[in-house]
């Protein structure tokens, strides 16, 4: 019973994988693109929150760390460059 | 004092926790390695920092970081109802916040607190001139009563953080 | 299935949620500043609601300790405005179209 409500809480958040490509792929802009990328990110960490429990085993834990990092400094660095690098004016 | 090992109680303290947790553990070789990293970091790094504000009253910084937990829980549910109804009724509106913090530190966690109280979203720092009055320029989702908004906002979470950063007004 | 189970498998159905709920608001809602209201919010609570069954999970009913989710919420919490922050700067330097019933659009800044 437990492992089959990990399961559906996994194919939700799946499932909210799945939205943010077609949001990804729809634009318009850069930044609409930028913001669905980052939120693919943490719904990925939450996908390894929940994944770590059903198998029981913390090492996802690190992995997830790992990704919230990478996430976070990519998109500050995406921005950075969209406002410095991209000057039209 | 700057220039002592335990100059920065609040960044030891938290660089331990942190050390702790990475760890999940707290057997006598992580603690020991915790304590000596948890001081000699900060004052390897002083020379980084610039001098900022000090957290004057711990008690009531605990209190302003579960209100704002508490804040978020709550105004999380009204966002939902907005997310979910129609798009042609929604009112979203920028807003002008008056300041009367001055300081980079207490500034940076009132816009931080403003982006994840949910609503509201802050843009940008106006004017960009550092002796005129500033402004923190905010987007919000939903916007009924702009003035009732930002005397909310004052009331609730630019004067606690006054009082803990001891700022003169 | 014993209580800690249930609270465990609830405030894991409320986090999921919320995570879906991002995603809906990001595909739904009209304009890029009212879009970026939607995952920044929705999965601070979602995943924190997630942090917190993985804690009770491990510390509770597998009884080991289990501290690193904690970092991954502490990390989250601390990088999520600063994010968003970023974003709607792009959005402002870019001049992205905001939806019709926007007020206040005088206010933003000419440059």
């Amino acid at each position: 019973m437990f492992s089959l409500i990990l399961l559906a809480v996994m194919a939700v958040i799946i499932l909210a994988l799945c939205l943010n490509i077609l949001s990804l792929l729809r634009g318009p802009a850069v930044a609409d693109r930028l913001l669905a990328l980052d939120t693919m990110y943490i719904n990925s960490i939450a996908l390894l929150l929940v994944y770590g429990i059903y198998a029981s085993s913390q090492l996802y834990f690190e992995a997830a760390l790992l990704i919230a990092m990478l996430g976070f400094v990519s998109t500050v660095a995406v921005c950075k460059f969209l406002l410095r690098g991209d000057i039209i004016e | 004092m700057r220039n002592s090992l335990f100059a920065t109680p609040l960044r030891s303290v938290l660089l331990f926790l942190v050390w702790c947790a990475l760890h999940n553990s707290v057997s006598p070789v992580v603690l020991l390695s915790g304590v000596i990293l948890a001081l000699l970091i900060p004052w390897g790094s002083r020379g980084f920092r610039e001098v900022q504000p000090q957290i004057k009253r711990y008690g009531l910084f605990g209190r302003y970081l579960l209100m704002v937990l508490w804040d978020i829980v709550v105004a999380n549910l009204q966002v939902v109802k907005v997310v979910l109804g129609r798009n042609s009724a929604l009112k979203p509106g920028f807003v002008l916040l008056p300041l009367d913090l001055k300081e980079p530190m207490p500034l940076t966690i009132l816009a931080a607190t403003i982006c994840l109280t949910p609503g509201t979203v802050s843009a940008e720092l106006l004017p960009r001139e550092a002796d005129a009055p500033q402004f923190l320029l905010l987007h919000v989702l939903d916007l009924q009563d702009e003035a009732a908004l930002v005397s909310e906002l004052k009331q609730r979470y630019e004067a606690p953080l006054q009082e803990i950063f001891a700022c003169s007004v | 299935m014993t209580v800690l189970e249930w609270l465990i498998s609830g405030l894991l159905c409320a986090g999921a949620l919320f995570v879906l709920l991002g995603s809906v608001a990001l595909l739904k809602l009209p304009d890029f500043y009212t879009r970026l209201h939607g995952p920044t919010k929705a999965t601070t609570l979602g995943l924190g609601s997630l942090v917190l069954a993985s804690m009770a999970f491990f510390n509770l009913q597998q009884q080991t300790l289990s501290l690193q989710q904690l970092l991954i919420a502490l990390f989250l919490f601390i990088s999520a405005p600063v994010t968003a922050h970023m974003l709607i700067k792009v959005a402002m330097h870019h001049k992205l179209k905001h939806h019709q019933s926007t007020q206040g659009v005088e206010k933003l800044p000419a440059d």
